[in-house]
């Protein structure tokens, strides 16, 4: 990695982090006291601080370091967190977003901040300090230590059992108890002796029979303490065991502990230095000696004995310790489990891979056109498998790149909150099914279009709390965004409780602007979709629209570029729904492969309902709209010939015809084709410029013969059928 | 190197002198065993211990168990500086009789 | 009574180094430059710590420490032997004759004093 890109992973990150900072903001205004959000909030400025000052971002580390600063005395209590406060760190997450832009554009190496970013900077930090100073002559009394702790808590505890040999090995326990003295303060020490009182194991004087307890004050850790004993530990059982107070700054230490360095209970407990080395291997000794005893004596497998048991009982660490470790280690179990789980990949590659996989995919249908006109069986089965293989492949590389939308969608929450400030509105946002995945290029594609509309239900379509109250509302509103999966697509509701669309005004409006006449006659539905068309809605006149309309042209045009369909339902008073539906993903779809005429098309499979033979009779004509009766049930069809003209017809018609009904939405209806030729794995190619504004059509796709066929956009052709029917009705009324 | 404690006549003490280390501590053990023999009174005199190690502390204690044992009073009548260094070190001040060394304490004798 | 050292090296110049380091600290200190030359430097003088390097012509380390196991006036006395990393299975021998320490070369003069001071005080 060179320091270009490392700057770029840099970015990445500060922009994740700077992320999660906000989400924990937005739950501390809600719950100020939220341990893990405060936590989220010291870890994002603790992390951008640390990884900046690594790359010498000084700026970075100056302004996140005061904020972490902040940070660490609202977590431990000292500094209230207020309203006003939360409002500055937003602020403070937003100047660290603009420091690191201010990064991502400088020229290498090279950060000269404007003056402007400078002085925020430094206003901030000042209403930062601002904010302390009610709070800093109690976080002065508070920050004393307690006086009254008692003494005991803070001695270690050893003991030493001198071995029998240990004189004759030239080790003297004064020597040690001498140096252990030049570490801090034997409080205590109790020398017990005990030999020669049995006659016939008579006192052997150059035997040692002593053992020390010993109360020992000192501020050095474990491991110099140990170290005191380095040279005896051939000679002498030690025990150490720390102070009560130690305890405390173990727990700190096993909870800034990367988890990836969370190995065995027993490097835990040596890395905070609860353990010593020696001690460790005597326990470790101890548990495979009694293991093999159980085993030779049982016969059966028995589980080893905890090591932690074994610890506790040599004296080595005290029980609470243990138990502590044991949680950390589990916790980091869990969060490593979790974190293996994902592995970061530049979205390009996969995008090649998939695009490979397009590829393949057409290879493997050509292929099954050789195969088949070779008309060697074997071949045919080998192929089979290849196009299961293809198949499972292209579902598993699509599968890549589907990302949960909710991680997307937590951005709105910034979005309604600041919003809903400024405009003096109590909105809550709700999410649900954010856990629904799609494509990750859908996802950013979706980004304009939803704030679009979230913006829209925030600025237009949820009222003051004080007209809400009049309408006998609940004072604060909701705007609710819900994701689900629908056989093939995604679909995001955005449904507010607001004003409503004012059907009459729309309609007033549309004809103002010459969209309609006045003599059209309208469905609802229809009407309310007159919000999508150009030139009614400009923002401007959106908010005379009864608060509808800011560029939903546009909205509207980047759902449709997506393949995807808007739909509105609207009742004026009780609030506004747009649903959105979008195909998972833009690469590769199964589809439903049809001839009509000399041309061939695509069905998106997911859009198939059924399919059915039928005559020429059981059509019907009125005016420019085709009907079929289908089992009693009236559907209006679209002949895929007349549609696209394509050679062949009149003659064609004497033949039978197969009905595709498709469902789009609530919508169903047929279309009606010459053959019908099976499923296939479809890439989907985009058409070049001069067929863009083709009606009908989502794209093209290369067949196995080399052939290309159209895929069929079936909300378009859905549209097609329906003014098509209107033009009808439209007729009728003026006959 | 006088420390006051019980009086003891002359023929009552036990005196050690020079070195009592790992190096000495069998033959002083020797010594003392027969001199501890029938006594009613041991009163250890050691003022002219030079040098006193892990061993040496621990024939002591030896002493003091083993003439308690045999129902004679065992007292330390005199040590030197080194001595009274590991009976500090150790604490054992009272052990031996003698006044434990803390600020503001008068002395008893 | 200051505690005295005996440093055996056949390096003149480490053994002036940790000689200086080691009487600055307070213990008397004697130098010898083999495992023969210690034995006589000796001659029942009372020593209360024996640094001893392993390498060196004459009399190696670990042979100067079996030799003063057998030694009435130095059987007990704490051996801290001078090893460098590579020589775990001297170590090894060295531990099993009775030497007490090591210390790893190279070291520091305050590396030594530290080690030295566990074993005796000054």
């Amino acid at each position: 990695m060179n320091l270009d890109s490392a700057r770029q992973a840099f970015i990445g990150e500060v922009a994740e982090l700077l992320q999660s900072m906000e989400d924990a903001l937005l739950t501390l205004e809600d719950n100020p006291g939220d341990p893990e959000s405060l936590n989220e909030v010291f870890r994002a400025m603790h992390t951008i601080k640390g990884t900046g000052g690594v790359f010498g971002y000084d700026p970075v580390v100056d302004f996140t370091h005061a904020v972490e600063t902040l940070m660490d005395d609202v977590r431990s209590g000292h500094t209230p967190l207020t309203k006003p406060l939360i409002t500055t760190l937003f602020e403070c997450r937003d100047h660290t977003a603009r420091l690191v832009d201010a990064i991502a554009a400088a020229a290498e190496d090279e950060l000269v901040l404007d003056d402007a970013l400078t002085r925020a900077g430094a206003e901030l930090l000042a209403r930062l300090g601002q904010s302390e100073p009610p709070a800093g002559e109690a976080a002065a009394t508070a920050r004393e230590p307690p006086k009254y702790l008692p003494v005991s808590t803070d001695l270690w505890t050893l003991s030493l059992q001198f071995h029998p040999d240990a004189f004759r090995n030239g080790i003297d326990p004064l020597s040690f108890l001498r140096y252990l003295g030049s570490l801090g303060d034997l409080v205590h020490v109790e020398t017990f002796f005990n030999a020669g009182a049995d006659e016939k194991a008579p006192f052997d004087p150059e035997s040692c029979h002593l053992y020390f307890g010993i109360a020992f004050q000192s501020d050095a850790d474990k491991r110099t303490i140990a170290g005191v004993f380095e040279f005896a530990d051939q000679d002498c059982d030690i025990r150490i065991l720390e102070p009560d107070s130690a305890h405390a700054k173990y727990l700190e230490l096993f909870e800034s502990m990367p988890d990836d360095q969370v190995g065995c209970i027993g490097e835990l407990l040596m890395y905070v230095g609860a353990l010593t080395q020696q001690e460790l291997e005597r326990a470790l000794q101890r548990q495979g000696c009694e293991h093999e005893q159980t085993q030779t004596v049982t016969d059966t497998l028995q589980p080893k004995r905890r090591l932690g048991e074994i610890l506790v009982e040599q004296g080595s660490i005290k029980p609470g310790v243990v138990e502590q470790a044991a949680k950390t280690q589990e916790a980091a179990r869990v969060r490593r489990q979790e974190e293996t789980r994902f592995i970061r990949v530049d979205a390009q590659r996969l995008g090649h891979l998939i695009d490979l996989v397009g590829e393949l995919v057409t290879s493997s249908a050509a292929i099954r056109v050789m195969a088949n006109r070779s008309g060697m069986e074997d071949m045919a089965e080998v192929v089979d498998g290849v196009d299961y293989l293809v198949s499972e492949i292209r579902d598993n590389a699509l599968q890549l790149r589907m990302v949960p939308i909710g991680d997307s969608l937590s951005r709105f929450r910034r979005v309604v909150r600041d919003a809903s400030e400024a405009l003096g509105k109590d909105i809550d946002l709700v999410i649900t099914g954010g856990e629904t995945e799609l494509d990750k290029t859908v996802v950013e594609k979706m980004t304009d279009p939803l704030t679009h509309l979230i913006r829209n239900a925030i600025d237009h379509g949820i009222e003051t709390p004080e007209v809400r109250l009049d309408a006998g509302k609940s004072p604060n509103g909701t705007v609710h965004i819900n994701a689900y999966h629908d056989s093939g697509h995604i679909v995001i509701e955005i449904a507010d409780d607001g004003a409503g669309l004012d059907a009459a005004r729309i309609r007033a409006k549309a004809e103002e602007r010459g969209l309609v006449s006045p003599d059209d006659s309208l469905s609802h539905e229809e009407t309310l979709r007159l919000i999508f068309a150009p030139g009614l809605s400009t923002k401007a006149e959106a908010t005379n629209l009864s608060g509808r309309g800011v560029g939903m042209d546009v909205v509207k045009r980047n759902i449709e570029s997506l393949r995807g369909s808007v739909e509105l339902e609207s009742a004026l008073g009780t609030g506004t729904k747009v649903t959105i539906v979008l195909p998972l993903t833009l690469a590769i779809i199964d589809g439903f492969l049809v001839g009509a005429g000399t041309d061939q098309f695509v069905i998106p499979l997911s859009q198939v309902v059924e399919c059915v033979e039928i005559d020429a009779g059981q059509t019907t004509q009125q005016h420019d709209q085709h009907y079929v009766n289908l089992r009693g049930e009236v559907l209006p069809f679209i002949r895929l010939t007349e549609l696209f003209e394509s050679q062949a017809g009149g003659a064609a018609r004497t033949k039978r015809e197969s009905l595709v009904v498709v469902r789009f939405g609530h919508h169903t209806m047929g279309l009606v084709v010459d053959t019908l030729l099976g499923e296939l794995q479809t890439v989907i190619k985009p058409l070049g410029k001069v067929f863009e504004r083709l009606r009908g059509v989502a794209g093209a796709t290369i067949l196995g013969t080399g052939d290309i066929a159209l895929i069929l956009d079936v909300s378009e052709l859905a549209a097609i059928a329906n003014t098509a029917g209107a033009h009808a009705r439209k007729r009728q009324a003026k006959v | 190197m006088t420390t006051a404690a019980v009086p003891s006549r002359p023929e009552e003490r036990i005196t050690l002198e020079g070195e009592l280390t790992i190096y000495t501590v069998a033959e002083t053990f020797g010594r003392l065993r027969v001199e501890l023999e029938g006594r009613r009174v041991c009163a250890l005199d050691l003022s002219a211990v030079s040098e006193i190690d892990g061993a040496g502390l621990q024939l002591l204690l030896w002493v003091k168990q083993a003439s308690e044992a045999r129902g004679a009073d065992f007292s330390l009548v005199a040590h030197s500086d080194a001595v009274a260094d590991v009976i500090a070190l150790l604490q054992l001040e009272p052990r031996f009789g003698m006044a434990p060394v803390q600020p503001n304490q008068e002395d008893v004798a | 009574m200051a505690k005295t050292i005996l440093i055996v090296d056949d390096s003149a110049s480490l053994r002036s180094v940790v000689g200086i380091a080691l009487k600055g600290a307070g213990y008397d200190v004697i130098e010898a430059s083999d495992g023969r030359d210690a034995l006589a430097k000796l001659n029942g003088k009372k020593v209360h710590l024996i640094v001893s390097d392993v390498n060196m012509p004459n009399m190696d380390g670990i042979t100067l420490v079996r030799e003063l196991k057998k030694l009435p006036n130095y059987k007990f006395t704490p051996i801290m032997m001078l090893t460098t990393e590579s020589q775990p299975e001297k170590k090894a021998a060295a531990r099993d004759a009775g030497a007490k320490a090591w210390l790893v070369k190279p070291f520091q003069p305050t590396m030594l004093l530290d080690a030295v001071s566990k074993l005796v005080l000054p």
